[in-house]
């Protein structure tokens, strides 16, 4: 299925209106170049094709111009060499003026002059972006109070803290009440207090406020934490788009770890028939295929740790991280591979149960589908794009077969149509290539 | 395969801790870290450092072992003082720095086994990559240079047609990453970096993980600050952590974390019948308090850690209940920093 | 004994976020707005006292003749300064202000990198450059025009009858039109020479350096060029220095070397006045090139102001 506005967009496609709410970013064959000085023309962007549903949006990628490139077209500052992108529902190049009344953006760098009051400058900002003067300063004095600036409002943004100038910068791109923030690394040079407080504060503009936010960041970990979905750019191309969710699915493998008798505890669940892997710390257990497998398995870790009396630490099914997406061969060893697979299901049903929730509030449940569709079912000109959840994965279809029809059931119980897809069996096979 | 032996092991870089032991690697300020091995060990003893009026590192001693040490504080906690005074550029106010045994300050035979990675981007913007790195290598008198300048790029993987091109072309990441080539070129036994990962693309992230990895796993000390705790807990599980110039703790946090004993543990438990397993747990002296959480699990401080941790397994099978998730929910780095940071 | 409407009431106010469903300027509305603002920080309005001291002072040393000319009009009915020369004399008051103003209206925004956050609004690339150097050229107006008019004021109080008035205003228009002339020439040339450079020193420097320096080369060589006696070989081998009567080609295009000069040898080109002060270039005929040089200045720094903000290395 493709986006509303791809132009070989199917019926299917054409049934969400262009300017259909469903999508906040939308974007067909999206390409930029620049014409290259010395070393030829760079292609920053593509062939990007994606659609992203409303709410708190990751932007990762590749450093290069890729990032700031997209937020730059997508503020309608550059022009795309090809393809096309639209905002809000307004296109990029045709409606520039009326998306940047509706968008806030926060620049990575440093934009604040040193000699004027946080309220000043956002009142300026304000106004700059079309509210009346009263409007302007009732504006700026909420938007302060909501990052949280109080009386240090009125002291010169030169002597501020890096954390109280980036919540000035969020403050100045929130005073227009736009229905989208562009924030580009907004915990860049923040401490772990200040990263967390910004966090925070984002989390809640997107929850609270309804405002969706596309928040570019190279923290994967951030992105993960904040964020309702997730694009993923490399070398101009797209990696993946899908819900966070899809990144972050639970894989039907367990991980124990107990403060000591690592061993003892191995050889115990080994004596109960399972198949314990050492990782660092941790066991890795392989749950089984039905629910009465998996309770099995559950039990007779819980019964092992009884009997010898350890130290139980944690308990958990490990999950799937987006940095997967970005690891290459030289890191396969560091992941248990076959999580790769566990539970996928084809990529976009499982986006449909996600999607449709995330955007729930608009109130059209098939746009919402379709939307969401369309952003799982991304581009084939990515590398190694879109059904497979981790792009990277290995697949070894020789070892597939004794493993992969058990995968599901338990691992996703929520998503229903999802068990022996083929990809998820192909990347399932890995465990025992990798077990030696 | 067999359990015990521990094929890549990560998490638990920590040098000279047995992650079975869990044990005395970690103590809270102002004792020293315990630990001592042979090769290039970083030494602080009472070492102190004031600016003018203001007291950058104050009464600092502990000693750093080979493998990878992240050095952690909030914004202004003296971080890259304390780097720099490892480093021989700046000299104690008071006490001793000792690299290898020998003493930092005014020894310019340190810097042939220190490397520095400084935070802020090198000067030399308008040299080449390999330029900016055979320099170094020439300031290091160098026998071979061309060949340490080629295994330095190939390390950092720069080893490309970029190294050809001038710095200020560069990505932040590609400049972070010929520093690192420049520090290593004369092949030092120990390496200070301050905020290595920043701007890097998480691509890049983790080729320097899996590089600093690499160098602690060879005998290396390495010493990084950085504000990314997810990352130094990724990187290495040992840890020193500075608060306004003081040494707040130092060694692996999950000990760290063992030794806020005011502090009851936090932990997200799921279970097949959470309203038996809750009112099971509120009964032992080990659980200050559980609460059902809304929408499944149950959150249970436990103010006695051990015991807790010893008895959840039997306490859930005693009652027939079956143990899904058991998640310490406070015992990220980033809670014991945050516990450090306020108390 | 507690009545209706003594009972007890409570309300919890909703004071989270609030969106806004108010009126919106739009663009020329921002761009209006961008202008008062601007006019208002190059007088130091809305900034500290520090940053009004240089307009204020600038203001009150172009009127201190105007003042002095009332007195002296009023006493003894000698002027002290002409409307037409008033800017001409008092350039350098001029320059300082654009010195010390325009790095403010200009540079500030390319120091702070604040500009990424006005394109990220509805403005247009060239809005913003177009209000910055309309609000300098009416700043400028104020220095320029407000002096003239305390001339005219102060003059025409000490007259009588109104052919006087009327004379003295028909020598009063021309002033003004000078003072618009300069406003614009020397508003659009600072702001160009201060758009390349974030650093408020470095503009500040460029603009003083450029008024100053084409000055000083083109009115020394106008003198060194115009009007310089040559000496005459007389036959029987005698010889004195003669004056000629008119220029030669190269005080008219010395003249064209410093943009005080060129309006002024436009004025008197436009006028027909010959020149009775040495330092003024008189172009004669060819002052039509004045004129046209003049324009097609100012058009190419409007142009290149409105390019360079164009460029993407701005975002």
């Amino acid at each position: 299925m493709t986006t509303a506005t791809t132009p070989t967009a199917g019926p299917a496609g054409a049934a969400v209106p262009a300017a259909g709410l469903a999508a906040v970013i939308e974007a067909s064959g999206l390409t930029k170049r620049y014409p290259g000085t010395s070393r030829g023309p760079v292609t920053a962007l593509d062939g990007l094709t994606l659609a992203v549903p409303p709410g708190v949006i990751g932007l990762v990628g590749a450093n290069g111009a890729g990032k700031s490139t997209l937020i730059k077209i997508l503020l309608g500052l550059l022009a795309p060499t090809s393809g096309s992108a639209a905002v809000l529902g307004y296109d990029v190049v045709d409606q520039a003026e009326r998306i940047r009344t509706l968008v806030g953006y926060m620049p990575e760098h440093d934009c604040l002059p040193p000699d004027v009051t946080a309220t000043e400058f956002v009142t300026h900002m304000g106004r700059m972006g079309g509210l009346p003067p009263t409007a302007a300063k009732e504006r700026a004095a909420e938007a302060l109070r909501h990052v949280g600036l109080h009386e240090e409002r009125y002291r010169l943004t030169g002597t501020y803290s890096t954390g109280m100038k980036q919540r000035v910068k969020l403050a100045q791109a929130l005073v227009g009440d736009p229905r989208l923030l562009l924030l580009d690394e907004p915990t860049n040079g923040l401490d772990p207090a200040g990263r967390e407080a910004m966090l925070d504060l984002i989390e809640r503009i997107g929850a609270e406020f309804g405002i969706s936010i596309l928040v570019a960041s190279h923290l994967l970990g951030e992105i993960e934490q904040i964020c309702d979905s997730l694009v993923a750019i490399d070398s101009g191309k797209l990696l993946r788009a899908a819900s966070m969710s899809a990144f972050t699915k639970a894989s039907a493998v367990l991980a124990v770890e107990v403060d000591e008798g690592t061993g003892q505890l191995g050889a115990a669940l080994k004596a109960a028939g399972l198949e314990p892997r050492r990782d660092g710390r941790a066991l890795l257990v392989r749950l089984g295929a039905t629910d009465e497998e998996a309770d099995r398995v559950y039990d007779a870790i819980r019964d092992a740790v009884a009997d010898l009396g350890l130290p139980l630490n944690r308990l958990e099914r490990r999950r799937h991280r987006v940095e997967e997406l970005f690891a290459d061969e030289r890191f396969e060893d560091d992941r248990f591979d076959d999580e790769a697979a566990l539970g996928a299901p084809a990529a976009g049903t499982a986006f449909a149960g996600t999607g449709a929730t995330d955007i729930g509030s608009v109130g059209a449940p098939v746009a919402a589908a379709l939307s969401a569709d369309s952003l799982a079912d991304s581009p084939a000109d990515g590398p190694a794009a879109a059904a497979d959840p981790v792009a990277a994965a290995p697949t070894d279809p020789a070892a597939a077969a004794d493993s992969s029809a058990a995968a599901d059931p338990a691992a996703a119980p929520a998503d229903p149509p999802s068990a022996g897809t083929t990809a998820g069996g192909a990347a399932t096979g890995n465990e025992s290539a990798d077990e030696h | 395969m067999t359990i015990d032996n521990i094929p890549g092991q990560r998490d638990t870089a920590a040098a000279g801790t047995g992650a079975e032991s869990g044990s005395s690697a970690a103590t809270i300020a102002p004792d020293p870290a315990a630990g001592h091995g042979a090769a290039a060990e970083i030494v602080l003893d009472n070492v102190t450092h004031w600016y003018g009026n203001v007291v950058a590192v104050n009464d600092i001693s502990m000693t750093i072992g080979p493998g990878v040490t992240g050095l952690l504080g909030p914004n202004g906690a003296g971080k890259s003082t304390l780097l720099h005074l490892v480093s021989g550029f700046l000299s104690p106010s008071r006490g001793t720095v000792t690299v290898a045994g020998q003493a930092t300050w005014h020894n310019p035979g340190i810097y042939r086994l220190i490397g520095l990675v400084p935070e802020r981007d090198s000067v030399y913007a308008f040299l080449t990559g390999r330029q900016f790195v055979t320099a170094t290598a020439k300031l290091h008198k160098l026998a071979d240079v061309d060949t340490a300048v080629a295994r330095a790029l190939t390390m950092v993987e720069m080893d490309t047609e970029a190294a050809d091109r001038r710095i200020d072309t560069y990505s932040k990441g590609m400049r972070q990453r010929i520093k690192v080539a420049a520090a290593l070129v004369h092949q030092p036994r120990v390496l200070l970096l301050d905020e290595p990962f920043n701007g890097m693309d998480p691509r890049q992230r983790m080729h320097m993980m899996d590089l600093l990895h690499r160098l602690g796993d060879s005998g290396h000390t390495i010493v990084f600050s950085s504000h990314i705790l997810e990352e130094v807990e990724r990187l290495s599980g040992t840890v020193q952590v500075i608060v306004s110039g003081r040494l707040a703790a130092s060694g692996d946090y999950r000990t760290i974390r063992r030794l806020m004993t005011s502090r009851p543990h936090v932990f997200q438990v799921a279970s097949s019948d959470d309203r038996v397993l809750a009112a099971a747990l509120i009964g032992r002296d080990s659980v200050n308090g559980v609460e059902l959480v809304p929408g499944g699990g149950l959150q249970v401080r436990a103010g006695d850690y051990g015991a807790f941790s010893r008895e959840l397994a039997a306490v859930a099978r005693e009652h027939g209940v079956r143990l899904r998730t058991v998640l310490p929910a406070d015992e990220s780095l980033e809670s014991v920093f945050t516990y450090l940071v306020a108390s | 004994m507690s009545t209706e409407t003594a009972t007890p009431s409570g309300v919890i106010h909703d004071i989270g976020y609030r969106t806004y469903d108010g009126e919106r300027v739009g663009r020329l509305g921002i761009v209006r707005a961008l202008y008062w603002h601007s006019l208002r920080s190059a007088w130091g309005l809305g900034r500290g006292p520090k940053a009004k001291i240089v307009p204020f002072m600038a203001l009150v040393i172009m009127c201190l003749p105007a003042v002095a000319n009332a007195f002296s009009v009023s006493r003894t009915g000698i002027r002290a300064i002409a409307y037409d020369e008033y800017m001409f004399s008092f350039q350098l008051v001029l320059v300082l202000y654009l010195a010390a103003v325009t790095p403010e209206l200009i540079s500030r925004d390319i120091r702070n990198r604040t500009l990424p956050l006005y394109f990220s609004r509805p403005l247009r690339r060239t809005d913003y450059p177009l209000a910055k150097v309309s609000a300098l050229i009416t700043a400028m107006l104020v220095l320029t025009a407000v002096p003239e008019l305390l001339l005219y004021v102060g003059t025409i109080g000490s007259l009588h009858g109104a052919s006087e008035v009327w004379h003295e205003t028909r020598a009063f228009l021309p002033g003004v039109e000078l003072a618009v002339v300069y406003s614009v020439t020397f508003a659009i040339l600072a702001a160009l020479l201060s758009c390349f450079t974030g650093r408020r020193a470095f503009a500040t420097g460029a603009v003083a350096v450029f008024f100053f320096g084409t000055w000083v080369v083109s009115t020394a060589m106008v003198h060194l060029t115009g009007f310089r006696p040559h000496y005459h070989h007389d036959p029987d081998g005698g010889g004195y220095f003669v004056k000629p009567e008119s220029p030669g080609l190269g005080p008219k295009i010395s003249g064209l070397l410093n943009p005080a000069n060129m309006i002024e040898g436009m004025k008197e080109w436009i006028v027909g006045r010959a020149p009775d002060k040495a330092e003024i270039p008189y172009p004669g005929g060819f002052g039509a090139v004045y004129l046209i040089v003049l324009v097609a200045l100012c058009a190419l720094g409007l142009f290149l102001l409105m390019r360079r903000y164009q460029k993407a290395s701005l975002l």
